[in-house]
Order: structure tokens, then sequence, then C-alpha cells
């Protein structure tokens, strides 16, 4: 059957060279849906979990999970759906002016959008078969973790370590080298766990979407906007309970989203090679 | 002269599959015709119906080969939404066909690109509902707030405001209940007698198709597998129910008592075999249900939702091992709310539900799902995993059973629902069959002692109906009680032990199939009786000894001359 | 016709006439409001913004109720606000409380983190706390008087092409329909005893992490027979048709209201330039 699978692959993208692509319903109403099911996934994170002071962050959120696979399979259309739906959440429940909120939202069009160029920039065709599946599960918890004590790292570095010398820089220090490590770890199980090309451009893709959107997020909440909601002084917070909890959303959930219904999309021919088609 | 559809050597195989949906059909309507499309799930009837518009071959990925001419229009050479405008489709599911959230806008939609005035599209507005029985306080409705039924009749109102000049109706009635059924096939009925449209109409309920059609085509494995009049394939009834599709039982009864002619209602046969035949009353089986021990308990359950709708009201129940009951019962009753009640995954208002002996508050989660299985109408709300195995393993696994024990149970139970070979497929790309048969499974293997399955008939082939029931029936001869709710009254007589009907949140009738449909639970209830009782009792044979089947009927009839 | 509050929240805007103005001024009363916020920098002129927004809410016949479900949105913005400006921030004026949290004794000097409570801090946080009443007032006008249907068929108003007014209508239809198969799956896997009131909260986590691979398989089937219906319609993503069936006539009373809120954002800069 994988065989087969695969087989049919090869043909379609011979076909698929020359037939023109164009968009049709069903990326239309895939788009719709699945910005409807973010919306109400961020409604539910934003309430359970809440960044509190922050309305419509969230520390963990998983409407993530949805619309960030999403820009992987289709490209663009997941990071309208990220847009779209944190348009919407920053009006209810969060409560942000329309202005702020249209600001404000391209924090998680980012988010979709850096997988979505990493894995489109880098030709990389998303294959999520679990060769080692063991290598596969125990990826997200390097990935996150290494990153998040690397990004703690770093922040106590700007922030205290700079300006005030020891004990901050040898925290730092320490956390660079620990949250490396584990990071390297998980890029190596990356690379075993299957096609090592899919799995690195996703942990690439996860990385970077939790710190730019976070920068973007938290940067819209506290110092730019028309206004911005809340106090510069909550950058730091903000963005920090921001990035990891994507780091952990991105590579617990959306891993398993990806591993799930990467091959549901590519046999039903919703996959999106493009950025819209 | 232009036919309305010319379909020649037409192939095609969608991406990703093995076997190719269509293998060189053929056939023609002409213009005007209602014709019928019949045959087994999987025969190629909704993907034939894509052709007609051009979605296959231009929207949907896939081989495709042949031709077809929609109105002299070669569907590879039209855009679909040239296409669209001569072909108007009417799918099955109602809910899928709302994009809008009006029924006012829903039917604006399709009529503001052909540039009509304002005026204009107005009228065809108040035509089209008018012609399917909806009145112009359903332009403001919202889909949510609309019957299965009457959201159909509205799909089939957008259709027809756009005036095609081919209508296209993809089992219109499938999904919905016995009531919602009687509307569309009003609505047919209307457009047939007052339109001079061509309809092609794939279904699976042979009566309908009799009832309307000038032409009927069985397809089988991508092909015409018979084609002719409605008199001359029913005729075949023996080769279309090994093909797993079932004639009218008035023509089944027909062919195999060799009448001269194949009798298409109720009315035709009983007057072909008046003062012919004798039929002689059917034996009823002893009842030993009372000496088998109680599984389930439902005493005095009242359940109210949140909006303040009192869904039950004073339910009372007793289901012993071993039984099948059929919960049958219009839209509304409380029949999904009971089952969801007895399953624990509602707490009632009042009242209590007892399983072997303990109430239901008693248990937990994980210990009450190895005694009572829920299976949801929709198996895709219940498949979680990516792989067959994983989803059968999915309960167990949760029961923390070790995973040679969890092996041996999946395959036993993947082999009795027929899904052995299929361990490592996705879900996603099974079948509407092997899904449900997949969801049943993932239930099945925590070997519950009552096992309760929500509408498993519903929109389903008849083949299949029957095969999901034998199943269902089976598994009651290993001491397991089984509940099924279902529309489908022939179906729950011929498998069901008892009947249980519910009516405004309570039983208003609960006993053996032949009892109930002697009863007056049959219209209190709005039950559709099977044309065969409907013949016997036109034949005079009223009451609980009437043949309820075909099988029984022909083996009861006697002919006098 | 059911606004997007109604359909979130149940709430529901009772005044016919502000209901029946055109969906344009709709949005920009709200819009100007919001603008206004960017504008107001001192205590007064956000509780003047706080009285307008309230008083357009009344207007509209939205009940002041509709703040309850913000309640703990404005709860603990107002109480982090509070605390930012006090424990991260230390602006100068009259001290009314200081206190050292944490101290320590760094290799460049020392770093101290304290609680410093003084008036400007508090002006400033009572400015912020001001202004989100004020965002969460725009907010709930915007959503208490725009209907599914305003916003649908005011893309079309604007010459967007189909493809855009359906997938507005679907994401509104989208939330019910996934709201309810959410429900559905949880109940699903409860019957197979999945018991989410005694998991912990991580395992829970990952049971709901489960529980959105059906909802995406249900997506895409839901997709896919919904395209095949769009495509049988004769319309494509693309195609575009002047809005003839619903006219949106505006009319001179839309243009008095939108003047006089342009009129007061325009009051709001002035108030920002001149004080």
């Amino acid at each position: 059957m994988k065989d087969l699978y695969k087989l049919d692959l090869r043909v379609l993208t011979v076909r698929e060279m020359s037939a023109p692509r164009r968009v049709t319903w069903m990326h239309i109403v895939t788009f719709a849906f699945a910005t409807a099911i973010s919306y109400v996934l961020g409604v539910v994170s934003s309430l359970i979990f809440p960044v509190l002071g922050a309305p419509g962050v969230s520390a963990l959120y998983v409407a993530a999970a949805i619309y960030v696979p999403l820009g992987v399979w289709m490209g663009a259309w997941g990071a309208l759906a990220g847009y779209v739906s944190c348009f919407f959440l920053g009006l209810y429940p969060s409560g942000y002016s329309v202005i702020q909120s249209l600001i404000w939202s391209w924090a998680d069009f980012i988010e979709a959008i850096v997988p979505a160029a990493i894995f489109r920039l880098a030709k990389v065709d998303p294959d999520f078969t679990a060769k080692r599946p063991w290598a596969a599960k125990l990826l997200p918890l390097f990935i996150s973790m290494g990153t998040a004590l690397l990004f703690i790292g770093i922040v106590v570095q700007v922030l205290w370590g700079a300006k005030y010398g020891e004990p901050f820089v040898t925290f730092y220090v320490y956390s660079v080298y620990i949250g490396t490590a584990l990071a390297l770890i998980g890029i190596v199980l990356g690379l075993i766990a299957g096609h090592a090309k899919t799995w690195i451009a996703h942990i690439l893709g996860i990385i970077g979407a939790s710190v730019l959107s976070g920068l973007w997020g938290a940067g819209s909440l506290t110092y730019f906007n028309l206004p911005p909601p809340l106090p510069a002084e909550l950058f730091w917070p903000v963005f920090v309970g921001w990035v990891l909890g994507d780091l952990v959303v991105l590579s617990v959930i959306a891993t398993a989203l990806l591993v799930a219904l990467t091959p549901v999309f590519k046999r039903t021919g919703l996959y999106v090679k493009g950025w819209w088609a | 002269m232009v036919k309305a559809i010319e379909a020649r050597e037409v192939r095609w195989k969608y991406l990703g599959r093995e076997e190719p949906a269509l293998r060189g059909l053929s056939l023609s309507v002409e213009k005007g015709e209602f014709v019928a499309i019949m045959g087994p799930s999987g025969a190629g009837k909704t993907t034939f119906v894509l052709t007609l518009n051009g979605t296959i071959p231009q929207r949907l990925p896939g081989d495709f080969s042949g031709s077809v001419k929609v109105l002299g229009m070669d569907t590879r050479e039209h855009d679909v939404t040239e296409l669209a405008r001569k072909v108007a489709i009417v799918f099955e599911d109602p809910e899928m066909q709302f994009v809008m959230t009006t029924v006012e806008d829903e039917i604006v939609l399709g009529l503001e690109p052909l540039g009509l005035s304002r005026e204009e599209m107005e009228e065809r507005i108040k035509w089209s509902l008018d012609l399917v029985g909806l009145s112009k306080d359903f332009l403001d409705r919202h889909p949510y707030q609309l019957s299965g039924g009457e959201k159909q009749r509205v799909a089939i109102a957008t259709a027809l405001a756009r005036h095609p000049e081919v209508l296209v109706l993809d089992e219109p009635t499938s999904d919905l209940d016995p009531q919602g059924k009687e509307e569309v096939v009003s609505a047919i009925r209307r457009v047939r007698d007052e339109l001079d449209i061509t309809v092609i109409l794939v279904e699976h309920e042979s009566e309908i198709v009799a009832e309307f059609a000038d032409r009927v085509i069985v397809l089988r494995e991508g092909k015409v597998f018979l084609e002719g009049e409605p008199r001359e394939v029913f005729a075949k009834a023996k080769e279309l129910k090994e093909i797993g599709v079932y004639p009218p039982e008035t023509a089944e009864i027909s062919a195999r008592l060799e009448l001269s002619s194949i009798a298409l209602s109720a009315e035709e046969l009983a007057e072909a075999l008046k003062g012919k035949v004798s039929i002689n009353q059917v034996r009823r089986e002893a009842d030993d249900g009372a000496s088998r021990r109680l599984v389930a308990r439902c005493v005095s359950i009242e359940y109210v939702y949140p909006g303040g709708i009192k869904a039950l009201r004073g339910v009372n129940l007793e289901v012993r091992e071993g039984e099948f009951i059929a919960l049958v019962g219009p839209n509304g009753s409380g029949k999904t709310t009971l089952a969801k009640v007895m399953a624990g995954l509602l707490t009632p208002t009042k009242g209590d539900v007892l399983i072997a002996g303990r109430s239901v508050k008693e248990y937990g989660r994980a210990e009450l799902a190895r005694l009572v299985g829920y299976v949801h109408q929709n198996p895709d709300h219940q498949l979680f995993c990516q792989k067959v195995y994983d989803e059968v393993a999915f309960g167990l696994r949760l029961l923390g059973l070790p995973e040679d024990e969890v092996k041996r149970r999946v395959e036993e139970v993947l082999k009795l629902v027929n899904l052995s070979g299929l361990e490592d497929e996705h879900p996603f790309f099974l079948s509407k069959g092997e899904k449900r048969r997949l969801a049943l499974a993932s239930v099945y293997a925590l070997n519950p002692r009552l096992l309760i399955v929500d509408e498993p008939t519903t929109g389903q082939d008849r083949g299949f109906c029957d095969r999901i029931m034998a199943l269902l029936k089976a598994l009651t001869r290993d001491g397991k009680a089984v509940i099924v709710i279902t529309h489908s009254i022939p179906i729950a007589a011929k498998y069901a032990d008892r009947i249980v009907v519910l009516k405004s949140g309570k039983v208003i009738a609960d006993g053996s199939p032949r009892d109930i449909l002697a009863s007056r639970a049959v219209e209190e209830g709005r039950l559709i009786i099977p044309q065969t009782l409907k013949v016997s009792r036109l034949l005079g044979l009223n009451g609980r000894y009437a043949p309820l089947t075909p099988d029984e009927f022909v083996r009861a009839v006697s002919l006098t001359c | 016709m059911p606004t997007i509050l109604r359909e979130l929240t149940g709430i529901e805007a009772a005044s016919t006439r502000y209901m029946g103005l055109h969906v344009a001024t709709k949005i920009l009363i709200p819009l100007f409001l919001s603008i206004s916020i960017l504008f107001t920098k001192d205590p007064l002129a956000a509780i003047s913004l706080i009285v307008i927004s309230a008083l357009t809410c009344k207007l509209a016949g939205i009940p002041l109720s509709a703040m309850k479900k913000y309640v703990v949105v404005i709860g603990s913005m107002t109480s982090f606000i509070a605390l930012s400006f006090v424990l991260f921030a230390h602006l100068p004026g009259r001290v009314f409380y200081e206190a050292t949290l944490l101290r320590i004794e760094a290799e460049k000097g020392v770093f101290e983190w304290k609680i410093l409570v003084t008036d400007t801090a508090l002006s400033y946080a009572a400015t912020f706390i001001a202004r989100i009443f004020a965002m969460v007032l725009t907010a709930i006008l915007l959503l208490g008087t725009v209907t599914d249907r305003d916003f649908v068929w005011g893309l079309r108003s604007v010459g967007l092409p189909f493809g855009a007014c359906v997938a507005a209508s679907l994401f509104f239809r989208g939330i019910q329909l996934f709201v309810s198969d959410f429900m559905t799956i949880r109940e699903a896997m409860s019957a197979r005893g999945v018991d989410f009131e005694r998991t912990s909260l991580a395992r829970r986590f990952l049971l709901y992490a489960n529980a959105l691979i059906p909802l995406l398989s249900l997506m895409i089937t839901r997709s896919y027979e919904m395209s095949l219906a769009l495509e049988a319609r004769g319309i494509a993503p693309s195609t575009r048709a002047k809005a003839v069936y619903h006219r949106f006539a505006f009319r001179r009373r839309d243009l008095g209201i939108t003047l006089t809120y342009l009129a007061v954002m325009m009051a709001f800069i002035l108030w920002w330039l001149l004080w």
C-alpha cells in the first residue's frame, strides 16, 4: 500500500508540472473552516490557559496547532487563517479594538508563514512518515526544552546579564550550553526520525515561528499598536510566555497533526505546492 | 436530436486509489426523461454524477478517459461554471449544501451571477420555494433552524431557481428521516408534474424509483449492469439482490410468484392478487425474553436540555441479554438522548439507569465503557488514530491491557467486522461502510454487555444495512444485548426481537415487531410500514400474523387459481 | 438576524433604528471610537471616551450586561496593568509605598526587584485601565451591531469576488459546526473510556490534542463535499457579479451619524494635540 502511494505521488508530480494550478472552492472552504476551528480553539485556549494580563495570549495556544500545519499543507491559506482567527479573537473575548486587532493579528500570520516559507523556499516536499516512531515522539521534548532553555538564557542575558554581570552571566552560559545540547539532540532525532529534510525544516519552522510571532505579538500588545493595549513594561513577560507556549504547542500538537494528516492532505489533492494553489 | 446526456466509455480513477471508479461506462438520457440510477455503494453513481457538470475531470485529481456530453457540450471543453448553468446537482447531505446564513441568501448566491434584475430574482425565489412547498416565511431562516427535509427542499429550490435544463438529484432522501423523505418526495413529484426538464435521480430506495422513473439504469463496478423500464429491471429481482440492489418488495414478490406483470406498488400487487390467492397466517415464534438476565434498566428517566427542552419524560425500559432492540420514532422523539443517558454520556435530570444492577453514576468512565458501548451515528466523530489497528486498540490501551492481549483482541474483532488486512490503513481513506464497521469494532473490542448503535442504516444502501444488522444480530447470539436506533422499519422488522417506539420523550409502544406493526403505534409514531405488510392488509390479512417480508409472504401465499 | 455577538455570547442589540443603519456606518462608528483610543493619554480623556462609547451602546440597544462577558478579561488586564506599573516600572513621583522583593549582589552592581507605588504610576495605570474599558465597549459595539449577513453582503457590495463572500459566511457557519463537532468528539472519547474529569492536566492536554485529528478529518470531508456543492452552483471563487439583490442605500441619517462620530474622533485628536 505504501509503495503504491509513493508511486502515485511520483506520477502526480510529473502530471502536476504540466497542469495549471488554480484556487478552487476546496481551498476556500478548507480555509474558512480552518479559520473557524482556529478561532474556537483560540477562545478556549485563552480562557483555559491564559497569560494573565494579556487577553488573547495563551500559555498553550492550541489554535496554533491548526493554522501552522495548515501553512505547511496549504501555504498562505494557513497564514490567512491565523490572521483572521486572531483578528476575531482580539474582538471577542479579548476586547481589543478593531485597529488593535488588525495590527496584533499579524503575529499569527507570521507564525504560520514562517514554516510555510521554509518548506517552500527550501523546496522540501513534506513527508512526515516516521521511520523511527520513538525518535518522532522524543523529538518534541528535546526541541521544546532545548529551545526554551536557550531562549530564557538569552532573555536573562539581554535584560540583566549585560548590565549586572554575575550571577546572570553564569545562568546564561549554562542555559545556552544545556539548551543547545538538548536542541542538538532534538535535531539528531529529527535526522533519524524519517525524511531528514522534512524534520529539519519542521524544527526550524517551530523555532522561527515561535520567536518571530512572539516578537510581533508581544510587541504589538505593549510597544507598537494604535495604541498598545498594555504597558511597555509587560513586553518581556508576555514575550517569554508567548514563545514558551508556542514551542510546546508546535512541537507536541502540531507535530502530531502533521504526522497524522499530511498523507490525507496529499491524497485528497488539498496539498498546495505553491502559496495559494 | 441532441440528447440530454451522452456518456461514452467513461473511465475514471481517483488519485491515490488502486481501482478505477468508472470502467468504460456508456449511457444516454433523452431530453425530458426521468431516469433513475441505482447501484450498490461503490458502484460509481456519485462519481458519474460529478462527470455531468465537469467537476470530473476538471476539478478533481485523477485519470480520465472517454467522453461525456451534456446537451451537446463536451465536459472537457466547457468550464464547470458554464456547464453548471445547464446542469444543477442536489447532493445527499443537506447540511453541506448550505453556505450562506439564510435561505434567501442561499438562493440569491446562485442567481446574481446570471445577471438578472432584482425583480426577476424575487420572482424566481418565490416560484422555486413554492414548487418545493415552502412559504416565503422561510426566507429569513437559518440553516440550523431547518429540519433535514426542509434543508433538502431548499437545496432543490436553489437548484431550480437557476432554471437548469437537467436536474440531478444524488440520493436526496438518504440522510433524512421518514418525514423528511416524504417532504422531498412530494417536492420531486411536483417537479416531475409541473416542469419540462430532464431529471436524473440517484437513489437506493426502489419504491421512490418505481414511482418516478421512466427508465432505470443499474450500475455495478463502474459500468452499466442493467437498463430498462422499471418493470423490466425490477423483474430481475434475484440478479439485483446479488449485487446489493433491492427492488421494491412488491416487485420481488411479483417475480417470485411469477405473476404476468411486475407490480410496483402495494395497491397494484393487491389488485393483481385479489381473489387469486389465500394467505396463511405466519406463525409467531415463542418469546423467551423474560427468562434472560437483565443487563440494563431505565427507571423513570427524565432529561431536560440546558435550553429547557424536555427530551425524555419518564422513560422506563428493560434490556436483557441476547436481545436485539430497535429504537424507533420520529426526529426529536428522544431516541439519541435515551441512548446517551443509558451509556452514561448524559446524566438524567430525574430517574436512574441501572447497569448490571448498579446505578450508572457509580461507575467510572473506563469501567462503564466495558459494560455499555455506544457507537455514534457519524463514524468520523470517533476515529482518532492514524491506523485501523491503533483505532481498535485505543480503548484497550486505555484500560492498561498488555500489548499481546491488545493484539489478540484487535485481530479477533477486525476479523469479525471483516476489516482484516486493513490494519495499517489510515481510517480517513476507508469507505463509508468500512468506517462504520471500524467505529463498531473500536467500541466492541471493549467487550461491552450492551451495545448501542446510533443510526447505522441512515444513508446506507440496503445491502450494507443487511450486512451490518446481520453482524449485530450475530453478536446477540453471544449473549450481548444490542440496541439499534433506526428509521428503517423493514430492517427493524427483519432483525429486531423487539421494537421500542418513542414519541415526544415517552415510550408509546414496546413489543415484538409484529405486535408493534399491528398496533396504533404505527400512526402515532409515524412509522412507515413495509410494503409487504401493506399488501397483506389490502388483501384483508390484518393483525399480528400478517407477513412482514417478501420471504414470509411468498412462503405464506397459496395460489387459488 | 443574529449579530456576531449574539452568535458568540447570546447578547443582542435591541434597537431596530440603529440596526437599520448602513453597514458602513455600523462599522465606521466603532472604528472612529477605536482610533480615538489612540489619542487618550490622560484619565479624563479616557473616561470621556468610555461615556461616549457606553452611550452609543445604549443607543444601539446593547445591554451593558454584555460587559459581563468581558469581566474576566477586564479583571485580569486591570490587575496586571496595575502590577506592571508597580513591579516592572520605576516611575518618578510621590512615593506611596515601596518594598524590595528580591535583591542580588551582582558582579557589576546590585539587582533589585521592587514594588514601587507612586502617583505617576497610579495615574498611568488609571489611564490604561480606562482605555481598556473603552476598547471593550467599542469591540462590543462592533460585534453587537454587525450581523454576519452584513459582513458577508458588505464584502459583496464593495466588489469582492464570491470566494471572499462565501469564505466569510462559512467562517460563521463553521464556528457553530465545529463547536458541536468538538462536543460530539469529546463524547465519543468518553464512550471509549476516556475520563476527562479524573485525568491530569497534562494527560487532558494530550487527549484534547488527540481530538483534533477527527476534527480536522471532518473538516476535510466537509470541505470536499461543500466544494462539490459550490462547483455545482456554477460560480467560481473568482466570479464577480454586481450585488443587485441586497440594496444598501447610504441615507442622510447614515451620513449625519457618520459625520458626528468623525467629529468626535477629531475632538479627541484636538484634545491630545492641545493639552
